[in-house]
């Protein structure tokens, strides 16, 4: 009887640890998993929305690794200066379009980055892509099929990809396999293209109001830049801002 | 004995460099194959290769070179051997020839089928279409609906319709992207 008893529990507990196994390995995916173990050390940034500017955002702010917040599509924004370095562009509209007609704005932050979080595409459970991006009134001349990361085309140049590729470029990262970083020239930015504010400095709850026209701005934890969905040709635009919020 | 051992030793070597050779040349010859079962190159280059580069080829999708069906192209993976890249150059006839290829590749034999069967429905089969109309798995889910301008565009190619007709197709499908 001790004999049956010990047995079942044997038996159901290894069901257990299979199902468990099994589990666990269908959540692990190690395409995913190596991407992650790549990417560089955290920056000065620490984890505030300013960090790792210029890297592939949604592969940890993802339900794959679980950083906080999820987010639907983020990026950087460079300008570049005379030397061929790199800045982040503070305080731009980022504006995408998604295939079912629905237009996000997102503002850039002190770093250059831009995100719209999954919690942002309000009423919706996703993006319809694929997507048209344009920035700075510059539109992107490829479509997004399927890519969070902006950075998972855009890559920076690294020792890596120069190491096996000779034709990457070493200032902006462009090569046969990447757009290189997304570059803008901030001197001539229209004020309808600028946005901000975005002080991370700034009291939180002091979210930005929409323009004439567009929803109310989603503004993030820390205050810096946010996004919102804007009404389809009503013209408003909602920046997330800490500070002044949607100023145009 | 050595000298026996010796021989044996020389004779593996010459078998595994054989053998890599060959696969080599395998690989080497299975684009330069398929042509004789496949539509029209010419008309692929010059009316169909530039839609699937742009819905088709991005570098989140089938511009990649993870992609088991890659496409190359202006603003996605450029050709390995010509040292162009992303958003420069417009995209190359080496390109669209490798396009081609890629599109010819995905089942061959079947593609073979549905030139002999000039207005019938083996064309409806083809994972080429399939996928594309969203009917069979696709991480880009469905992107052409039945018999809309994109999907006229590569199926007119595929059973060999009029060239007319093709080009008609894939211009209006142009046209409609963003």
């Amino acid at each position: 009887m001790l004999n049956l008893m010990q047995s079942s529990s044997l038996r159901i507990g290894f069901c257990v640890a299979a199902a468990a196994a099994a589990l666990a390995g269908c959540r692990y995916d190690p395409v995913q998993a190596e991407k992650i173990r790549a990417l560089p050390p955290e920056d000065a940034q620490g984890t505030r929305p300013e960090h790792r500017a210029g890297q592939p955002c949604v592969d940890c702010h993802s339900t794959y690794e679980g950083a906080e917040p999820k987010l639907a599509i983020a990026g950087t924004i460079f300008s570049q200066t005379a030397k061929g370095y790199l800045n982040g562009v503070n305080g731009v509209f980022v504006t995408i379009h998604d295939s079912a007609g629905a237009t996000y704005k997102a503002c850039t932050n002190t770093t250059g980055n831009f995100y719209i979080t999954t919690a942002d595409l309000q009423g919706i459970d996703d993006f319809a892509f694929p997507l048209t991006v344009s920035v700075a009134g510059v539109k992107m001349n490829s479509l997004i099929g399927r890519e969070r990361s902006c950075a998972g085309c855009h890559k920076l140049a690294s020792v890596d990809r120069i190491d096996r590729d000779p034709g990457v470029d070493p200032a902006t990262g462009q090569a046969r396999d990447s757009a290189g970083a997304i570059v803008i020239d901030p001197t001539y930015l229209s004020a309808l293209e600028r946005c901000g504010p975005t002080s991370i400095v700034a009291p939180s709850g002091a979210g930005g109001a929409g323009g004439a026209g567009g929803m109310s701005a989603t503004t993030t934890a820390t205050g810096t830049g946010g996004a919102a969905p804007v009404a389809a040709g009503a013209g408003g635009n909602a920046a997330g801002s800490g500070t002044a919020g949607g100023n145009l | 004995m050595s000298l026996k051992h010796g021989k044996r030793m020389a004779l593996l070597a010459v078998a595994f460099v054989g053998v890599l050779g060959s696969t080599g040349c395998k690989q080497e010859g299975l684009s330069e194959g398929l042509p004789t079962v496949c539509p029209s190159r010419v008309i692929y280059v010059e009316q169909v290769s530039e839609l699937m580069e742009r819905r088709c080829g991005t570098l989140d999708c089938h511009g990649t070179d993870f992609a088991p069906m890659r496409l190359l192209g202006r603003d996605g993976l450029r050709h390995a051997g010509e040292g162009n890249r992303t958003g420069d150059a417009p995209s190359t006839d080496a390109e669209k020839s490798a396009n081609y290829f890629s599109a010819c590749a995905v089942e061959p034999e079947k593609i073979a089928k549905v030139l002999q069967d000039a207005g019938g429905n083996a064309v409806n089969t083809l994972l080429l279409v399939r996928k594309a109309r969203g009917q069979e798995g696709h991480k880009g889910g469905k992107v052409f609906d039945p018999w809309d301008d994109s999907d006229r565009c590569i199926v007119g190619w595929l059973r060999g319709d009029a060239e007319a007709n093709i080009s008609k197709a894939c211009q209006a499908a142009l046209a409609k992207l963003p």
